[in-house]
C-alpha cells in the first residue's frame, strides 16, 4: 500500500475516505474527532454556553486532578474540544502564550475571532508541514471581545477551517446533536434557556446523564464558571421530567422519534 | 575555620548597596547536605550561584546515588567559575566541611575565577578580609575544641567586623562536628 | 529618579510610587502609573530606564498571568519574585540588561501573610519588612527604621507612609508630583484617592 503507515507522524486505522479534504492525514484526524467524547456551544443573548460530555471515570482514578475537556485560555476565553486529549492539550497551551503574547505586544486582550483564527492557523499549518501530523482535535471556542457584551461561538477542524455558530456541536454524534440544536434553538435566549438546551442536546447522547456532564457558562465581564454538579442535577431532572410529559401525551401514536 | 575534628564557618548578616543598608537578614552561608559554602561579593551573583550550585549538587547526587565530599564540591565550584573567566561572577567563596569517610576537616577559598587556595588553618573573604586576617591570625591555634572553635571564630569575626563599615548587622556561625551541626544567632551592634 | 516605597503592616502592603515623568530638564507626565497587577494579590512597582521598566513589567506580567491560566491556580509570591529574579539575572549578563528596580508586593490569602521583595537592576532579591529604591531610600529608609513595627495596623501604615512622603516634599531637591499609593491586601490590589 501507500508509505503512509510507515512514518510516525502518520494517522492509521481505517480505509482512507475519499472527498475534498486536503489530504488523507485530515481525514483521519477528523476521524479521530468523531471518535472524541461530543462538545456543544449555544449562544444566548448575553451569555454562551459550553457542554461537554465528560468520560466516566476509573474507580482509581482521581477525578479531582484529571483533565477536563473545557480549558480557560484566559480571563475571557473559554475553549472545548473534542477529539485526542493529548493533542487538544498542545493546541491549548500555545493558544493560551498567544493569548498573552497578543496582551503584551498590543495591551489590549485578544477578540474570541482573532485567537479563534489564530488556533485555525495553528491546525492548518500541521496539514502542510514536513513530518508532523494535523491535530486530531476540533475545538469550540467562546467568549466576549474586550469591552463588549456580544456573546461569540467559534468552531475549528483538524484542516485549519474556521466558522461562526449559534449554536454547534462537535464529536461522537455531533450530527444527532446539531439536529436537535436546529429544532429547538431560539433567537435571544436566557441564561436559564441556554443552560437548558446544552443540557438538553448533550442528555441526546450521553447515557449516564448529569454524573457525565460538564457545563461551562461565560457571561461578559464576568470569568468563567462551571456548574456545579447540584445545579446541574436539578437541570437534568427537570429535563427528563419534561420529556417524559411529553411521551405521556403522545403515548397514543407509536414514538416517531429516533435515537442514533 | 578548622579545629579537632570539627570546622566552623561565620558570616555577617547585612547586605548593602555602598553606605545604605538594605537588608539585615542576608545570609551568605549555605548549606549542601555536610559541605558548607560560604558566598560573599555581588549579591545577585551570591544569590545565582547558591542556587546553581544546588542544582548541581542535586544532580550529582542523584547521579551517583552518594553524597558530595568537600574536596569535590570545591572542585566544582572552582570549574564553574572558570568556566565565566572572561565575565565572571563578582564572589569571594570558601568551602568548609568534614571529610565523610576520614573525618578529616576540610577548608579552602577561591578567587573570583576559581583559583583554590587550601589551607589547613583559616579562610577568610570579603570586604573586611584585611581586619580578619589580623584577627585569625593572633586568635587561632591548631587543634581546637569545638566549644573554643566557637570562641575564636566568633571573637575573629565579630572584632574584624566592628572595624569595617560595610560589614555587620549581625552574624551566624555554624560549627561542623562530626554527628552534630550547630547553628548560633549572634547578637551583634546594629550600626 | 523615581520613587519606590514599600510598607508591610500586619495584614496588608502598601506601594506607593511617585506620579512624575521627566526627560532631561521637562516634566512630562504627572499622574504616571509605575506599577503592575501580576495576580488578584501580588502587586509589582518598577523604576529605571525608561522604556526598560514597563516591558519588563509587562513581561513578567504576561508571564505570571500565562502560569496562572495554565495552571489552574496563581504563583506564590515567592515564585514571582524568584521568577521575576531569575529574568532580571540572565538578562544582566545578556548583551542588553535591564535596567530595573523592581519591589514587589504581595498578600498571601491562605497564610494571611503580607510579603515584601526589594529586586535591583543587578538581580539582588531580598524579602524585607519595608523598602524603597532610588534617592527617596536615603530619607525613607531611617524613618522607617525608626518607626516601623511588623504588627502596625494598616491605618497606622499609611500614617507612617505619609509621614515618609512628608519628609521626601521637604528634602527632595525636584517635585516628583506627589505619590500614588495601592495597597495589597486580602481583598486584593486597590489604588487609594489622592489624599489617602
Amino acid at each position: 500500500m501507500s508509505g503512509y503507515d510507515r512514518a510516525l507522524s502518520v494517522f492509521r486505522q481505517h480505509p482512507p475516505p475519499v472527498n475534498a479534504n486536503p489530504s488523507i492525514e485530515v481525514e483521519y484526524a477528523l476521524e479521530a474527532v468523531k471518535r472524541g467524547t461530543c462538545a456543544v456551544g449555544v449562544k444566548g443573548r448575553d451569555v454562551v454556553v459550553l457542554g461537554c460530555e465528560k468520560r466516566s471515570a476509573l474507580k482509581l482514578q482521581d477525578t479531582r486532578t484529571t483533565p477536563s475537556k473545557i480549558c480557560k485560555i484566559d480571563k475571557h476565553l473559554t475553549l472545548a474540544f473534542a477529539g485526542l486529549n493529548a493533542d487538544a492539550r498542545v493546541l491549548i497551551d500555545k493558544a493560551r502564550v498567544e493569548a498573552q503574547s497578543h496582551k503584551l505586544t498590543l495591551e489590549d486582550p485578544a477578540s474570541v475571532e482573532y485567537i479563534t483564527k489564530y488556533i485555525a492557523g495553528v491546525q492548518q499549518r500541521y496539514t502542510q508541514s514536513g513530518g508532523v501530523r494535523p491535530f486530531g482535535v476540533s475545538t469550540l471556542v467562546i467568549g466576549f471581545d474586550p469591552n463588549d457584551k456580544v456573546p461569540k461561538l467559534y468552531q475549528t477542524e483538524p484542516s485549519g477551517i474556521y466558522s461562526a455558530w449559534k449554536a454547534n456541536a462537535i464529536g461522537r454524534s455531533s450530527k444527532t446533536v446539531r439536529d436537535l440544536l436546529e429544532k429547538s434553538y431560539e433567537e435571544d435566549m436566557d441564561r436559564e434557556a441556554s443552560v437548558k438546551l446544552v443540557i438538553k442536546s448533550l442528555l441526546e447522547v450521553v447515557q449516564t446523564g448529569a454524573r457525565n456532564i460538564e457545563i461551562a457558562i461565560m457571561s461578559p465581564g464576568s470569568e468563567l464558571e462551571l456548574l456545579d454538579s447540584e445545579t446541574l442535577a436539578t437541570y437534568v431532572a427537570d429535563i427528563e421530567a419534561e420529556k417524559a410529559a411529553e411521551a405521556a401525551k403522545k403515548k397514543p401514536r407509536s414514538s416517531d422519534q429516533q435515537q442514533a | 575555620m578548622a579545629g579537632k575534628d570539627c570546622i566552623a564557618i561565620a558570616c555577617d548578616l547585612r547586605l548593602g548597596m555602598q553606605s545604605v543598608g538594605v537588608s539585615s537578614n542576608f545570609e551568605k552561608i549555605f548549606e549542601y547536605d555536610s559541605v558548607y559554602l560560604g558566598l560573599t561579593g555581588l549579591a545577585t551573583d551570591v544569590i545565582t550561584l547558591s542556587e546553581e550550585f544546588r542544582m548541581k549538587h542535586n544532580m550529582y547526587k542523584m547521579r551517583e546515588e552518594r553524597r558530595m565530599e568537600p574536596d569535590t564540591f570545591a572542585n566544582l565550584v572552582s570549574s564553574s567559575l572558570y568556566e565565566k573567566r572572561f565575565g565572571p561572577y563578582f564572589v569571594g567563596p570558601i568551602v568548609a566541611g568534614l571529610n565523610s569517610k576520614t573525618g578529616k576537616p576540610f577548608i579552602c577559598g577561591f578567587d573570583l575565577i576559581g583559583a583554590i587556595d587550601f589551607a589547613k588553618d583559616f579562610i577568610v573573604a570579603g570586604t573586611a578580609t584585611d581586619q580578619l586576617y589580623g584577627m585569625c591570625e593572633s586568635l587561632w591555634e591548631p587543634d581546637l575544641e569545638p566549644e573554643d572553635l566557637f570562641e575564636t571564630i566568633s571573637q575573629a569575626l565579630l572584632n574584624a567586623q566592628d572595624r569595617d563599615a560595610l560589614s555587620g548587622w549581625g552574624a551566624v556561625v555554624y560549627i561542623i562536628t562530626k554527628d552534630k551541626v550547630v547553628k548560633r544567632l549572634l547578637k551583634t551592634r546594629q550600626d | 529618579m523615581d520613587i519606590l516605597i514599600g510598607i508591610t503592616t500586619k495584614d496588608s502592603v502598601l506601594i506607593a510610587t511617585s506620579k512624575s515623568v521627566a526627560r532631561g530638564v521637562s516634566v512630562i507626565k504627572t499622574n504616571d502609573d509605575k506599577t503592575r497587577e501580576l495576580t488578584d494579590h501580588s502587586l509589582l512597582a518598577f523604576s529605571g530606564e525608561s522604556g526598560d521598566t514597563t516591558n519588563f513589567a509587562e513581561y513578567i506580567q504576561a508571564n505570571i498571568r500565562l502560569y496562572g491560566t495554565r495552571n489552574g491556580f496563581e504563583m506564590s509570591n515567592k515564585a514571582i519574585a524568584s521568577f521575576t529574579r531569575n529574568e532580571l539575572a540572565s538578562a544582566l549578563r545578556s548583551r542588553k540588561p535591564y535596567q530595573v528596580n523592581i519591589l514587589i508586593g504581595g498578600y498571601d490569602v491562605k497564610k494571611k501573610k503580607a510579603t515584601l521583595n526589594w529586586i535591583d537592576y543587578l538581580a539582588a532579591n531580598v524579602e524585607l519588612p519595608y523598602a524603597a529604591h532610588g534617592y527617596a531610600q536615603y530619607y525613607v529608609l531611617s524613618l522607617l527604621d525608626r518607626h516601623h513595627d511588623p504588627n502596625m495596623t494598616q491605618e497606622q501604615g499609611l500614617e507612617l507612609l505619609k509621614d515618609c512622603i512628608k519628609e521626601l516634599r521637604l528634602r527632595m531637591p525636584i517635585d516628583f508630583k506627589g505619590v500614588q499609593v495601592k495597597v495589597v491586601d486580602e481583598a486584593g490590589v486597590r489604588k487609594l484617592p489622592e489624599d489617602f
